[in-house]
């Protein structure tokens, strides 16, 4: 090659009119050569060792592996400051002396630039190594600088920033100040040409096989078309954008110095490859790698999904992909080559711990796979999602956040299951509990397991914690879960229950139209109506005084005038129940099409002869008798309600423990007959049913709703 | 009210007894009753405030209609502030009739009300009230599951036990206490097998309880005395010896003779327990 440059420019330097390549802003006068181009765009594939090179823990060392024969090739002491580049055959490092130049082959130092410069970018072909540099304070922050076997062979300073250069046969590509690339001669850095894209930012320059990318946000094949035409718009390939957690870019900004060895980027990072064929561009296998420090997510290149998600024992420190393959290494000092489903077909054991490393792997393919996968990626799609979502790890909170979202993609009944307790989970990192509340609030499937866990009570005296009651509620309102209704109410009722999650709750009372629960909303408001202007409970009691409105009970009519006229209570609230009166005034519009039917929780499948709870039928049948006796003490209430609502706590032999009355008058005559009621001894052990029991007073026919869940 | 007032006012319900206070009040005019009914009707906290004051001090037949003044105002719903005072208002009036208003209450959604109405319905003696404390026990604030075992030793039975000693397994305070108190004599066994693993040093305020109960027969003093004998630790020797000084000379022989015999019996098969205490005793 070298000795074809002389000739390559002496042609180029006739031909091309060139200006030194001195920053200004007004282009050169012949930007288009067709012998540039045509050289340029004749790329030829390189031929590349394939090596991992890597930064060890302490005491820190800079070594080569050779991949192709599974063995180490040097190892030595180095005070590295940023992450070790390959460049043709030689590792490039910013050490505390400058940025050295080393033989890929022994180690041996070869160059060392110690002028200041921060080291940004590497590349080469044969003996010919060019690296991209920063300065800090300088007038001129850019530089490139070209090396052979003698050491620099020349050196082009810019006053504006320069990204990340390669170097193509006689030509060197230098993108500079984030839309402009120069093609510069290999032999003498003379700008040949210039060219301007104000459509799209260039901050780095690649040679991939036999072809030239340029881009930052993506990248594009750099095409005559492109040369000739600079005024083109053009818009650089990319995988499918997507939210993803840390948001780690596509490419690492190509204007600033490679980070520091132990810099969470190095953990944190997407790996892709472009591919072309013809004119299609497309990612290589058509997946993108999520690194997420010890997890790792293979994404679709061409949609918003997942395809595979595995997780490791360590983090990993670098990724590469290979057509048919992907290769992966751990801090450990594990190399992995992984197939397209995620399975380990190639383990080798580099024998020391990384702190960051740099796959090179050129044109080397791991064997073809023979038998079984030394490590299976067990489970579907699902199954890796939650197992990911469970890793308790904390610097994993997005990653698992991220997971738990693009589990509750599946509609699947149990997914709702594995959110709840995402949600509820006190432990887990606040981005997953967010993200997996956020998901449960959307579901419309699972309704066994939304009753389920709205059953559970928070008890200090056996150690269960609240359930998220806002998003369930949301979920229960969604789903139309009318069985919902009375474990909506009691949760309600409990102090347990966080005053930030009512309005949700009072939100699905009054989605799922439960005028039973009208009394205790009444009770609620009148308790808390007075509440100052600033109290927590303001919004909960806005929603509140909302739902007693809409839920049309004619006989909350009198508390929402006492509570529109009481000057105590603060402005907004009196507002709220005037609206909630006129809500309650409006004639109802008959409905525009049949309401959808409530549907009933999925039936249970039992193998104990006991029943595993007390189910509502149940509690009906055992009340039944007392039916008459309850209706008699609201008859002889002084405030003859229409019904009376009860809490009871019964244990798993099926005595009543507790007995919790509403309105609390009712309470020394409902009790001592309730007390004697015996249920049927369950499985689940004690609970806490709640029982709604209407009078000969009550408008509708007398009709026990009762519910039961586990206190 | 600070922690500190707030203590002090728990402390005083709890103590409080209505005919000293009857006796101490001079009775208000069914005039001056029917102003302060009408100022609770005001839409200022002041004026509210300064018949409460009023009405709280009613005794005799005015108590009652003063009381329903009171709870009719509360029903209404009032700031968090004047709910105290309302409370407190109940407590000094003593009608029991005040009960489902403050049962009501226990369900408010702040701390501070919900601790302060049990302390009213035990202070009340509303028998009634068991079960809203029994609920109470699984609250989410300390502060009122403490409440809740005072209020349950004082208005509870021996149907609370099972989940006082729970609460006492917990760290409740006062728990422990309050089961010795509610105890029935055929539930004495569970309490010290439940007992089993807490430091006898931490039951002692329960133990006395026990002890001093006129309503145990002396067989289940007997069988604690055995049971603390049994734990052979340094702070069983340490309470028996308690017990045995502050037993009256000539009173219970029986129980005399059990707790010499237990201290003689730890000293026997531990004589570093009685070492030990000697060096610590001036």
């Amino acid at each position: 090659m070298k000795r074809t440059w002389p000739v390559l420019f002496a042609g180029c330097l006739s031909a091309c009119a060139t200006q030194s390549f001195q920053p200004h802003f007004t282009a050169p006068s012949a930007p288009t050569q067709p012998v540039v181009v045509s050289e340029l765009l004749a790329v030829k594939a390189r031929s590349e060792r394939p090596v991992v090179v890597g930064l060890t823990g302490d005491p820190m060392r800079l070594f080569a592996w050779d991949l192709q024969q599974a063995k180490l090739l040097w190892e030595q002491p180095v005070q590295a400051l940023r992450a070790p580049l390959v460049a043709a055959d030689t590792v490039v490092v910013q050490e505390a002396g400058g940025v050295v130049v080393r033989e890929l082959a022994t180690g041996a130092e070869r160059t060392r630039i110690d002028d200041g410069g921060a080291l940004v970018g590497a590349d080469g072909e044969g003996e010919h190594v060019l690296l991209t540099l920063a300065y800090e304070k300088r007038a001129a922050p850019g530089a490139v600088v070209m090396l052979d076997a003698g050491g620099v062979r020349w050196k082009q300073q810019l006053n504006l920033p320069v990204g990340v250069a390669a170097l193509s046969g006689a030509y060197v590509l230098v993108p500079w100040a984030t839309q402009r690339l120069s093609i510069l001669a290999a032999g003498s850095g003379k700008e040949l040409s210039r060219l301007h894209w104000k459509s799209s930012v260039i901050g780095h320059a690649l040679v991939d096989r036999e072809h030239l990318y340029v881009g930052q946000l993506g990248l594009m094949p750099l095409t005559r078309e492109m040369i000739e035409q600079p005024g083109l718009k053009l818009s650089p390939y990319a995988p499918w954008k997507r939210s993803l957690p840390a948001q780690p870019p596509l490419l690492r900004d190509g204007y600033t110095p490679v980070p520091d060895p132990d810099n969470a980027q190095h953990r944190l990072q997407l790996s892709f490859r472009i591919h072309r064929e013809g004119e299609a561009l497309r990612s290589e296998n058509d997946l993108l790698l999520l690194r997420f420090y010890r997890l790792l997510f293979a994404l679709d290149a061409n949609a918003d999904r997942v395809a595979w998600v595995r997780s490791f024992d360590h983090d990993l420190v670098a990724a590469a992909i290979q057509p048919g393959s992907l290769l992966i290494v751990d801090a450990r000092g594990d190399l992995r080559a992984l197939d397209l489903q995620g399975n380990t077909r190639l383990k080798q054991a580099l024998g020391r711990e990384l702190r960051v490393a740099t796959l090179r792997p050129g044109a080397w393919l791991p064997p073809a796979a023979a038998g079984d996968a030394l490590e299976v990626l067990s489970g579907n799609l699902n199954q890796q999602l939650h197992a990911a979502a469970n890793l308790e790890d904390d610097r994993l909170g997005f990653a698992r956040a991220y997971a738990a979202n693009q589990l509750a993609r599946s509609s699947e009944p149990e997914i709702t299951a594995q959110l709840i307790t995402l949600c509820s989970e006190p432990q887990n990192p606040e981005p997953l509990r967010g993200a997996a509340c956020s998901e449960l609030r959307e579901r419309t499937t699972g309704d066994a397991a939304v009753l389920g866990a709205l059953r559970v009570r928070a008890s200090f005296l056996e150690g269960t914690a609240a359930a998220p009651i806002g998003p369930l509620a949301q979920a229960a309102a969604k789903m139309q879960l009318k069985q919902a209704g009375p474990l909506l109410v009691s949760q309600m009722e409990d102090p347990n229950t966080p005053v930030r999650d009512l309005p949700a709750v009072f939100t699905a009372l009054q989605a799922l139209r439960e005028r039973s629960a009208a009394p205790s909303i009444e009770r609620f408001v009148r308790l808390h109506h007075a509440e100052p202007d600033g109290s927590d409970m303001l919004p909960a009691l806005r929603v509140a005084l909302e739902t007693l409105g809409a839920l049309r009970v004619p006989t909350q009519r009198a508390t929402l005038l006492d509570i529109a006229n009481d000057a105590l209570s603060p402005r907004a609230t009196r507002d709220a129940a005037s609206a909630a009166l006129a809500a309650l005034d409006t004639p109802v519009e008959p409905p525009k099409q049949a309401e959808p039917e409530p549907r009933a929780a999925a039936d249970e499948v039992q193998s104990d002869p006991r029943s595993y709870a007390l189910t509502a039928d149940v509690i009906r049948k055992t009340l039944t008798p007392l039916r008459e006796r309850l209706g008699r003490c609201l008859a002889a209430d002084p405030s003859t309600p229409h019904s009376g609502r009860t809490s009871m706590v019964i244990d798993g032999a099926g005595n009543v423990e507790g007995v919790f009355v509403m309105p609390a008058t009712l309470q020394p005559c409902v009790e001592p007959l309730l007390r004697a009621a015996k249920f049927p001894s369950t499985r689940l052990g004690r609970q806490r049913i709640t029982h709604i029991f209407h009078g000969a007073n009550a408008k509708e026919p007398a009709r026990p709703k009762p519910q039961a869940k586990k206190p | 009210m600070s922690a500190g007032a707030r203590i002090a006012f728990l402390t005083a319900l709890f103590t409080w007894t209505a005919p000293v206070q009857a006796q101490a009040t001079p009775a208000l005019s069914a005039q001056t009753i029917a102003a302060a009914q009408e100022k609770l009707q005001a839409g200022s906290e002041a004026v509210i405030r300064e018949g409460l004051e009023t009405l709280a001090s009613a005794s005799g037949p005015g108590a009652e209609s003063a009381a329903t003044a009171v709870v009719a105002r509360l029903r209404r719903g009032l700031p968090p502030q004047l709910i105290e005072e309302a409370i407190d208002a109940l407590v000094l009036l003593h009608r029991p009739s005040a009960g489902p208003a403050l049962l009501e209450l226990t369900q408010h959604r702040r701390t501070q009300v919900r601790t302060k109405a049990m302390a009213a319905l035990a202070a009340l003696e509303i028998r009634s009230a068991q079960s809203a404390l029994l609920y109470a026990l699984d609250d989410p604030s300390g502060e009122v599951r403490s409440t809740a075992v005072s209020a349950l030793a004082r208005v509870g039975d021996g149907r609370a036990l099972s989940a006082l000693l729970t609460a006492a397994e917990r760290g409740v305070p006062g728990a422990w206490q309050a089961s010795a108190q509610l105890a029935r004599p055929s539930d004495v066994k569970t309490f010290l097998t439940r007992a089993q693993n807490a430091e006898v040093s931490d039951l002692r305020a329960a133990l006395d309880t026990l002890f001093a109960r006129t309503n145990l027969p002396p067989e289940v003093k007997l069988r604690t005395i055995a049971w603390l004998r049994e734990r052979g630790s340094a702070s069983a020797r340490t309470y028996l010896l308690g017990q045995l000084a502050a037993l009256p000379e000539r009173a219970q022989p029986n129980l005399r003779h059990a707790l010499l015999k237990a201290v003689e019996e730890l000293d026997r098969e531990h004589p570093e327990f009685r070492n030990a205490s000697a060096a610590v005793s001036p």
